[in-house]
């Protein structure tokens, strides 16, 4: 089954270089920086926050391994990046909804969409065009459960440890949102 | 596009999509996938999507690694003292000044014209003898400072004496047709 499957050498490396960093080797730290820079930035992208990737990548990464003594390698260090990137771009969208300067949580997914749009114009081909629109018709944890599902490649488990819901809800988002999807390529 | 009916294999896809499934599983979706037409559109979907949201702006990894904290082991290693700006220039002028003061000392001395006289230089007056007022040679084994006021006088006496007498050896020195000095001191 897909919870099975074997994460185990990514995971033991990551181990082995939280280890190393926590020895004192700052070598360790880059190497897991850019172990997982990139997928971060694919998520909090994801998100919607095109405009602060870097940002929320790099404070996902300094709150990290400023409480890297917390991790107790229960998990993926992956899922608890991502974890602690959806809290700080929720966090992000509060303080932005106190200045009413941005719009709510939903329209921020509304405005990614517009976003998206502009990038589309630099993506060539029309199917790619295509594939993202049909994704951002989702709902907000339509996609979210999604593309971690589709992009990342994590489990059931994973996602509902990341997003805070149950493995059986995250599974329930995946297969309604891939049929959203196939409906909005193919129909 | 339909959905196939075997869930347990659509529930692997998007592992397989990564690569992520033992050789077992794997061996049991490619065996699905290569009779199921559902299943394959379904993982081109799935790949189209993977491909759609792959490029992301990139991330300055340099940057991020520069903003962490340090790691708690970290040895700290005892930062070397560097030297100030003020002790480097003294260290050069002292430098250049040693060195001029060896390179003037060092002329004086071969080439025998008056050396530089310090306190703590130690005197030695030699008197060429010309034969006529010879004047004993005046040697202080101390410095200026150690002359006692009478052999000061008696050494500002000879300096006198030195002034009067006429140079031992004549500024011009005419030849003869053979070569050979001619000596108009000599007495001949």
């Amino acid at each position: 089954m897909p919870e099975d499957r074997e994460h185990s050498d990514g995971d033991a490396l990551d181990h082995t270089l939280i280890a190393q960093w926590r020895g004192g080797d700052e070598r360790a730290a880059t190497v897991l920086v850019e172990r997982h820079a990139t997928a971060l930035a694919r998520y909090v992208s994801s998100l919607g926050e095109q405009d602060a990737v870097e940002e929320v990548v790099q404070d996902t990464f300094v709150r990290a391994f400023s409480s890297l003594d917390s991790f107790r390698g229960e998990s993926a260090l992956r899922t608890w990046l991502f974890t602690i990137a959806r809290r700080l771009v929720l966090d992000r969208r509060r303080a932005a909804r106190r200045r009413r300067d941005v719009a709510t949580l939903d329209d921020v997914s509304g405005g990614a969409a517009s976003e998206y749009t502009a990038l589309d114009s630099i993506i060539a081909e029309e199917a790619e065009q295509r594939v993202r629109e049909a994704v951002e018709r989702l709902s907000p944890t339509q996609k979210e459960v999604f593309t971690l599902r589709v992009s990342e490649g994590l489990s059931y488990k994973e996602i509902a440890e990341i997003v805070g819901t149950t493995e059986g809800a995250a599974r329930v988002h995946y297969h309604n949102a891939l049929r959203t999807v196939k409906e909005s390529l193919y129909v | 596009m339909s959905d196939c009916a075997n869930v347990e294999i659509r529930e692997l896809l998007p592992e397989y999509l990564h690569d992520r499934l033992g050789a077992p599983q794997r061996a049991l979706v490619e065996a699905h996938l290569s009779d199921c037409e559902d299943c394959s559109a379904e993982l081109a979907t799935l790949r189209a999507v993977r491909e759609a949201y792959a490029n992301v702006r990139s991330v300055d990894t340099a940057g991020i690694v520069r903003a962490l904290p340090k790691p708690p082991g970290r040895v700290q290693r005892p930062v070397k003292k560097r030297f100030a700006t003020w002790q480097r220039i003294a260290a050069a002028i002292s430098f250049i000044s040693l060195g001029g003061i060896s390179l003037a000392v060092s002329r004086s001395f071969f080439s025998g014209e008056g050396a530089v006289a310090s306190p703590d230089t130690p005197v030695v007056i030699a008197v060429s003898p010309t034969g006529r007022d010879a004047t004993p040679a005046i040697s202080f084994g101390g410095g200026v400072s150690d002359i006692a006021t009478e052999d000061l006088e008696k050494l500002l006496g000879a300096l006198e004496t030195l002034e009067a007498a006429p140079p031992a050896e004549p500024d011009g020195v005419p030849q003869t047709d053979k070569g050979r000095v001619k000596s108009d001191t000599s007495g001949e």
